[in-house]
């Protein structure tokens, strides 16, 4: 497990790589989410004052 | 008859609710794929015989690069369809892609960076493909840039279009001329896939993440689409049910 | 057709022949001829706004010997560079002018409407643009590179990269001043649109002025550099008429 934590002395590199791509895909997730979210919300609020002006 | 998918792919609705039944069937496959292809790399695959465990990067930094051209290129002819038949889905399919594609070339960015490191001696390298990725890099700001500048969806739509179309264009233009100066002032950089012959044990943990970004691409798409095409409706009566939903 | 400019000298002339643009006599290109008179006259008569740019391109190539180094022998290698970069950065400077007067008092508008071809009249604005800063710029270049240690013999590359490089950058950055039109501080915008797209332009150009100052043959990276401009001449005035038109609705 040591050594394949080491990834042959290239963990300084090899290990920060592999994090930001996933934290890079995390955001991605999460902004997708958000988005979908926000807009899911801000439909129903032009509907409803869309509703209660008919 | 051999138009209704086409004419269906434009509603909506349709669309709409399309997207929300596919996400999971592209996410799953993603994850699986991704989970699998880190085994296949980290563990599976065997140390490089001149860079070690160092060229492990390679299966995060070329998906992700592979990523920020696919999804330029997706976010181009998306735009250049939405301008030539003015369908507001295609629209939305670009505005949903930018982002993401601008964090890929991002995360190649800082991979590249990453694995240069140890092979070069220095963070950065005026590289043809680490230039490339960052000319890629501005194109997808200017995108994103000149689409919040338009407080009104549809001219922020077809002006960013227009941009999204001319930067296809020049795409091929300008990776041929950073590569064509890049040779004049330095000898080309053995870093990538510079090798012959790679063991399969290598390459096909690469070729699986390859398919497994492009899965989640989609996925993270499909969310982002439903988004975005609800922003582009106003108070059509299908809405109600679907945020209910 | 007779000059319908100097009969009204203290207002901007109106493009007066928009009428005459949907008769058949008057065809595209008579039409972008007008255009390009007209758009030439009236830059000669705000004077100031011609000088701007060039003044800039000089204060910038005199910011390369004080941050650097007096000696000629260590400006000389980056003189192409320097050279390059502040033509790019004054045409950049120069396109924000490019529509926006036009596009305020309804000229544009007028030019969308006439019933003619935008692209021609987009493409004879653009024109006028490179002779009132791409030329000039392309002009003053080699007294630039001499400062920065050019040999005499490089003047005639410089021009001609320069003059062949502007024709590109006044081309794609027409599309980018188009596509801002209707937004308001767009300076910081229209560079980030166009800056990425210029790059192959910055590469050949200066290949070939750095070639030239070099005493080489500088052909190929100019032959490429031709080779963007008429791809941008075939392709930039179409975009530009789009972006005009989205901008106009």
């Amino acid at each position: 497990m040591r050594h394949f934590l080491d990834m042959g002395g290239y963990w300084p590199f090899v290990w920060p790589a592999y994090a930001v791509t996933f934290a890079v895909m995390a955001l991605n997730i999460i902004w997708a989410r958000r988005l979908l979210k926000r807009s899911r919300k801000e439909a129903l609020r032009r509907l409803t004052i869309g509703g209660t002006e008919k | 008859m051999a138009w209704t998918w086409f004419h269906r792919l434009a509603s909506p609705p349709h669309v709409y609710r399309l997207s929300a039944r596919l996400t999971p069937w592209l996410a799953w496959p993603a994850a699986l794929l991704i989970v699998a292809g880190l085994i296949g790399g980290l563990w599976l695959a065997p140390p490089d015989y001149q860079q070690g465990d160092g060229y492990r990067i390679i299966y995060v930094h070329a998906p992700s690069a592979w990523m920020s051209l696919f999804v330029y290129t997706t976010m181009a002819v998306a735009a250049g369809i939405g301008l030539i038949w003015r369908m507001k889905v295609a629209h939305a399919v670009a505005a949903a892609s930018a982002p993401v594609g601008a964090s890929f070339t991002f995360a190649a960015l800082v991979t590249g960076s990453l694995w240069g490191k140890p092979m070069w001696g220095t963070y950065w390298q005026w590289d043809p493909r680490l230039t490339s990725e960052l000319i890629l890099l501005f194109l997808y700001l200017g995108y994103m840039g000149l689409r919040s500048a338009f407080d009104d969806v549809q001219r922020a739509d077809r002006a960013s279009a227009v941009l999204a179309v001319v930067g296809l264009v020049n795409v091929p233009i300008i990776h041929y001329s950073v590569v064509w100066w890049n040779s004049l002032h330095q000898a080309p950089s053995l870093m990538y896939l510079g090798k012959p012959t790679m063991p399969p044990s290598m390459y096909v943990p690469l070729l699986i993440m390859l398919v497994g970004f492009t899965l989640f691409y989609g996925a993270v798409l499909l969310v982002r689409l439903r988004g975005e095409v609800l922003s582009r409706e106003r108070a059509a009566s299908w809405i109600r049910e679907a945020v209910r939903a | 057709m007779t000059d319908s400019g100097t009969m009204m000298p203290p207002v901007r002339p109106a493009f007066d022949s928009a009428s005459d643009a949907t008769h058949p006599a008057v065809t595209a290109l008579a039409a972008a001829r007008l255009v390009l008179a007209r758009d030439l006259k009236l830059a000669f008569r705000k004077r100031s706004q011609l000088v701007q740019p060039l003044a800039f391109f000089a204060i910038v190539t005199t910011l390369f010997p004080l941050g650097v180094s007096p000696e000629l022998s260590r400006l000389r290698p980056m003189a192409a560079g320097v050279l390059w970069a502040a033509a790019l950065l004054a045409s950049l400077l120069a396109l924000e002018m490019l529509f926006r007067d036009d596009a305020q008092d309804g000229t544009l508008e007028q030019y969308a409407l006439s019933g003619g071809s935008l692209t021609w009249l987009l493409a004879a604005k653009t024109a006028a643009h490179w002779l009132l800063t791409g030329l000039p710029l392309a002009l003053m270049a080699p007294l630039a590179g001499i400062a920065l240690g050019a040999p005499n013999g490089a003047v005639p590359g410089i021009v001609v990269s320069v003059a062949v490089g502007t024709v590109a950058l006044s081309l794609i950055g027409s599309i980018g001043a188009a596509l801002t039109l209707g937004i308001r501080r767009s300076g910081a915008l229209l560079s980030l649109l166009t800056l990425p797209l210029d790059i192959p332009v910055l590469i050949f150009g200066a290949r070939a002025t750095e070639l030239a100052i070099g005493g080489e043959a500088y052909g190929v990276p100019l032959q490429l550099l031709a080779a963007v401009a008429v791809l941008g001449l075939t392709l930039a005035p179409l975009a530009a008429a789009a972006a005009v038109r989205i901008n106009l609705e």
